[in-house]
């Protein structure tokens, strides 16, 4: 029972850690989407979780192009269909 | 690909959060991609999305318009937890009177309902999506 993390703010994220799963999937949006830039993020997470950022929000904060390689940039309606891809979305 | 069914709720109020607009982006996205938006429960501060009364500036998005034209569009539920709405001050007509107020502001659209209609959805609809503040 695979979760969909979404994430909205950088201060959320010690309390997200505590319940992702290395089977979960994370979707930045909002100002969180300035995590995908950080250096030390991706190692913080369970090796195994996907990672995506929404990309209007990359776009709109100048970040799309700072982007880890790790982190797959997302459309709305692939924000759409990685809700249904998990089982339950879970917003911080 | 199949339908879907969503729930939103929004917890997050309009300028103080970004939760009104990205939740109007996940439901444009939703149903431009076939889906279907079974209620958007405002909850919490996301109520005073549905203040009639709010002036933003013109060359500023009006959220509360951009819902209500993608509700009559699509004709969505615009749900709105009534305890969290009095409040606030967003009230309609009937509670207006109830509470012997003389004005009511309640943006057209929207409706003051209870949480039970969060619960409600929650069960029927495939998926549920919270926007917080």
């Amino acid at each position: 029972m695979a979760s969909l993390h979404q994430l909205n703010a950088q201060h959320k994220l010690a309390n997200c850690l505590k319940l992702l799963a290395k089977t979960d999937s994370l979707v930045l949006i909002e100002a969180a989407v300035a995590l995908a830039v950080q250096a030390d993020f991706l190692q913080q997470l369970p090796q195994g979780v996907s990672v995506f950022a929404l990309s209007s929000d990359l776009q709109a904060r100048g970040l799309l192009n700072n982007c880890s390689p790790a982190i797959q940039p997302l459309s709305d309606a692939e924000w759409v269909a990685a809700s249904l891809e998990a089982d339950r979305v879970c917003s911080w | 690909m199949k339908t879907k069914t969503f729930v939103l709720n929004v917890t997050g109020a309009p300028y103080a959060s970004l939760a009104p607009l990205s939740a109007l982006r996940f439901a444009k996205a939703a149903l431009a991609t076939g889906h279907k938006i079974q209620r958007v429960f405002f909850y919490q501060e996301g109520v005073t999305l549905a203040n009639g009364l709010s002036c933003p500036p013109q060359d500023e998005i009006n959220l509360t318009k951009e819902w209500q034209k993608l509700a009559a569009e699509h004709q969505l539920e615009l749900a709105v937890c009534v305890a969290a709405a009095l409040k606030r001050g967003i009230i309609d007509a009937k509670e207006a009177a109830r509470y012997g107020l003389e004005q009511h502001n309640l943006a057209e659209g929207f409706v003051l309902t209870g949480l039970g209609q969060l619960v409600d959805g929650m069960a029927n609809a495939d998926r549920t999506v919270t926007f917080n503040s």
